[in-house]
């Protein structure tokens, strides 16, 4: 499928929407609808890069979502350097890891826009729309996303009706 | 002046005879000089060309680095449903041994509710990972805690199984190693066994050839060879194994020219990644390299010194001293080699002792990591051939990362070789005749996790799981189910199960019949599906449209059918099992066509990655539409055709499938993780007798108990209804076999009288009218 590219005028306005984004979704709870008081600390965020010795991180949570969390904080230091072919492979080992969690699903779908990837960006999406049914604030997340895919693509009105439905939900 | 005359005449013919030989010797050394001459220019260009020709040859084949293959490390973190003997057993097929002390990487130490480990060096996908020492704790089958010397670990995954390379010569595998991956013991041994000389001699050794004609006629049977371990190399690059002078001389000549050409270092490597060192089926296994993950199942760096002992005890003939076949002798040439490295002081008097007391270790078959899995490979293989040129992948030192899971393979392997070998058994069929393919993938992201292409795991040139295609049956029918979900039809709404005859524009008229040879009359879609009645499918489809129901089956396989005639509707459409892996992925993925793969990513000999292969989906089915079918599907195990299977009504989605006079045995599904689909049949397309429920799905039920399962997650919809399976009624479980489903707000069920189940008013009223 071959996806229109979307002209330069919007491109530093997007990639900040994205980069906020992000940002939220590394903060966003895995399961419930978060409380604005009840954010979890990003992991890793202020940690330097774990050494080629220890792939972990010091403090040790019991959550069975902990790896995915990890990688998650990995694929944002890597999307920070600029690395995107990293930060893809991080997000990837996560998935096998976790293959239902849309936050991943999501991230990918960045991550992929970001490499103007705009076809993987979009399908990368819908499955993390299918995945958080169920699930107001991831699937507001996800559709947030896919506005962003859908001003990538140049349907800027669509992506403007789908932020207008889904910016004031929780999450 | 006669007898002036005469003198002069006697002297002269005194003198003839005598110029005569002299012009003759003149002559004879004119030959011989031309001779000579013609003979060093043809013998200078005979080596001026074989200089260029083993120059080229050796230099191309030590530059030229073969692919390595990687399966999928195993990941672990805290939460991982993981136990203690699950990850001994995943230690001890990579090939770590247990050791108390945890010395070495590649070790690890039981204790109660732990495992330490001290975990390999590996460069991965993103970075490298030095050795280190870990504790695994698991707490009810679970790991609870990971911890490592800098404190406690979230994440840590084991390395990879090496499962293959890509080498250029037809069969020949090798890992190959650079100069300072040799081990000292290993350089110093050769040496000491092969080629006393190597160091001095100048590729060709005198000495070395009377010592050990001497030697072997001490010993009185051949213990050491003349040749040097030069000349050896030469006869594996470029010479057959006939012994004739002309190859011997060639020998030499080559011989000497490496040595002038090459350094000792250089020529010592090429020796170590070159010697054959055994067979495993139409595998050759080449170098010291991959001789320590044949034999030992671990790299040669971990090598103890009675093992590299054994390896050097094979060289000298990979099939008499087969460690396999021939446990004794080969032991007791280790032993010698063993006290020749004593006497040459390379081992201490400790070393021997522990050395001879050791028994051989080699690692069985069975158990073997590193075990090559060609039919994975094959596929591997077809995906790279897209990007890359074939030289490449064979001589560019890449490093490929696969999806494979050593684990799942093995467990499917073992299912389909155990289950076909009762099959047979039980129903007297000739044995060894049956073949199958398997595949199992993750359901969300389609990546394979084990691929069988056959009975016994063997490559034999052909490879079911990719290239058989074969009639698939009823496989076919959830595509024709689904277009009537996606037409307005429910899983209640009403289909005829009654005989049909179509007579196609051209053609003969077609008259399909039920497998039972019956016909069920008005039934509720779901049953169509999930009893797999080919009446009621063909009239639904006819209903639909065939065009209709192609034009879907393109969508969701990417394939163009080969039939256009209404047994398309039965599966008179041969696929191979992977293209049946990939319609069944977009149920399994909840409605993604998700295109099944085996390659992660690809790095070059400079660890950069070369390519990355996404996960490759597209949306192709609505999520209530999906959702309802995989519902029937189902209810197609626990209530239809999959009924037979143990794991029944444990949360599974299947369908059987069975061509025409049992042709073909076809069983595709999936479960919450993974998506699967099994196929047995005959290689000459006689019938066998199974269906899709004895053949296939006895498999699948064989991979599920070693495997485990992943039930499906119950139906988010806003609407479920209990409804009697046979007849679609509303019902419950005190008055009817009653099935749980999914339906749409409009749809109302009519309700089985005497379950006393109140309706509604309105739905009452609805029903009198519609009889008015």
């Amino acid at each position: 499928m071959n996806e229109p590219l979307n002209p330069h005028p919007t491109a530093k306005a997007r990639n900040i929407a994205m980069a906020l984004s992000w940002a939220s979704l590394l903060t966003a709870c895995t399961s419930t609808p978060i409380k604005p008081e009840g954010l979890p600390p990003a992991p890793q965020e202020s940690r330097p890069p774990a050494s080629a010795a220890n792939h972990g991180v010091p403090k040790p949570t019991n959550s069975p979502h902990s790896a995915t969390e990890i990688l998650l904080a990995r694929a944002q230091e890597t999307k920070q350097q600029g690395d995107v072919l990293a930060t893809i492979s991080h997000l990837e080992r996560a998935v096998r890891i976790d293959p239902r969690n849309p936050r991943l699903w999501i991230a990918l779908s960045q991550a992929h826009l970001s490499n103007r990837d705009l076809s993987a960006a979009n399908q990368y999406v819908r499955k993390a729309i299918a995945l958080s049914h169920g699930n107001l604030a991831q699937s507001s997340q996800a559709w947030l996303q896919l506005a962003n895919v859908r001003e990538a693509q140049g349907k800027a009105s669509e992506a403007a009706s789908i932020r207008a439905k889904y910016q004031s939900t929780p999450g | 002046m006669a007898k002036q005359a005469q003198k002069p005449n006697r002297g002269k013919s005194a003198q003839q005879p005598r110029r005569r030989s002299i012009n003759l010797w003149r002559a004879l050394l004119k030959l011989i000089f031309y001779a000579g001459l013609l003979i060093s220019i043809a013998v200078s260009g005979y080596l001026i060309h074989v200089d260029r020709t083993i120059t080229e040859t050796f230099e191309g084949r030590r530059w030229s680095v073969p692919a390595q293959i990687y399966a999928q490390p195993l990941e672990l973190y805290v939460g991982s449903s993981l136990n203690r003997a699950d990850l001994k057993d995943e230690l001890e097929r990579l090939g770590y041994r247990s050791q108390t002390n945890l010395i070495h990487p590649g070790t690890f130490e039981e204790h109660n509710q732990s495992l330490r480990i001290y975990l390999r060096a590996f460069r991965f996908m993103q970075k490298a990972r030095a050795s280190q020492r870990i504790t695994i704790h698991f707490k009810n089958n679970q790991i609870s805690r990971i911890s490592g010397a800098q404190g406690n670990l979230s994440l840590v995954r084991l390395d990879p199984a090496i499962i293959g390379s890509f080498f250029p010569s037809h069969g020949e595998d090798r890992i190959i190693l650079t100069p300072n991956q040799v081990p000292e013991l290993l350089s110093q041994g050769l040496k000491a066994i092969e080629d006393r000389n190597f160091d001095q001699h100048a590729g060709f050794s005198l000495t070395g050839i009377a010592r050990a004609f001497i030697v072997n006629l001490r010993a009185g049977e051949r213990q050491q060879g003349g040749s040097t371990l030069t000349q050896q190399l030469v006869r594996s690059y470029f010479l057959n194994n006939r012994r004739t002078i002309e190859r011997k001389l060639k020998e030499v000549a080559m011989a000497v020219i490496l040595d002038a050409r090459f350094s000792k270092e250089d020529l010592l490597t090429a020796y170590v990644n070159e010697i054959f060192l055994g067979q495993n089926g139409n595998r050759a296994i080449h170098g010291f390299g991959l001789g320590a993950q044949f034999y030992f199942n671990k790299p040669l760096s971990e090598l103890e010194i009675h093992e590299t002992a054994t390896l050097l005890a094979i060289i000298r003939g990979p099939s008499f001293y087969n460690p396999f076949r021939h446990p004794k002798r080969t032991l007791e040439r280790r032993n010698r080699i063993l006290d020749i490295l004593h006497r040459d002081q390379i081992i201490d008097d400790k070393a021997i002792y522990l050395a001879q007391k050791a028994k051989l270790n080699v690692v069985s078959n069975h158990r073997r990591g590193g075990t090559y899995y060609p039919a994975f490979t094959d596929q591997v293989r077809a995906e790279l051939k897209l990007r890359f040129p074939v030289p490449a992948l064979s001589s560019e030192g890449l490093r490929i990362f696969t999806t494979l899971k050593p684990h799942t393979q093995e467990n499917v392997q073992t299912a389909v070789y155990q289950t076909l070998s009762q099959i047979e058994t039980r129903r007297t069929l000739q044995q060894g005749k049956l073949e199958a393919a398997a595949l199992v993938a993750d359901s969300q992201t389609g990546e394979i996790h084990a691929l069988v292409g056959s009975r016994n795991g063997e490559i034999d040139g052909f490879n079911r799981a990719i290239n058989a295609h074969r009639p698939v049956g009823s496989l076919i029918k959830p595509v024709i189910y689904l277009t009537a979900l996606e037409s307005g039809f429910d899983l209640i709404s009403p289909i005829e199960d009654k005989p049909v005859t179509i007579t196609p524009e051209f053609g003969d008229p077609w008259t399909p019949k039920n497998f039972n040879g019956k016909s069920a009359g008005t039934i509720p879609l779901l049953r169509g599906l999930a009893q797999s009645l080919n009446l009621a499918s063909v009239n639904l489809g006819t209903t639909l449209g065939l065009p209709v129901i192609q034009q879907r089956f393109e969508n969701l396989t990417g394939l163009q059918p080969d039939n256009r005639y209404p047994s398309f509707m039965l599966g008179a459409e041969s696929m191979s099992p992977l293209q049946i892996l990939e319609l069944y992925s977009n149920f399994a993925s909840g409605g993604f066509r998700t295109t099944p793969k085996t390659v992660i990513a690809v790095l070059n000999a400079n660890h950069q990655p070369i390519s990355q292969h996404r996960f490759k989906l597209e949306q192709t089915i609505a999520s209530n539409h999906v959702a309802t079918l995989n519902r029937a599907l189902e209810i197609a195990m626990s209530n239809g055709t999959g009924r037979s299977s143990p794991y029944a009504k444990q949360g599974i989605a299947g369908k059987t499938g069975t061509s025409n006079n049992n042709r073909d045995s076809w069983f595709a599904g999936f479960d919450n993780a993974s998506v699967f689909v099994v196929w047995t049949g005959h290689d000459d397309n006689t019938p066998t007798g199974l269906t899709g429920a004895t053949g296939a799905l006895t498999i699948w039920n064989a991979i599920a108990k070693s495997e485990g399962l992943s039930p499906l997650l119950p139906s988010r919809s806003s609407r479920l209804v209990d409804i009697e399976f046979l007849s679609g009624l509303r019902a419950n479980a005190d008055c009817a076999d009653v099935v749980q489903i999914p339906l749409p707000a409009e749809s109302r069920p009519q309700v089985k009288p005497g379950c006393g189940i109140k309706t509604r008013l309105s739905d009452r009223l609805r029903r009198w009218f519609s009889k008015q």
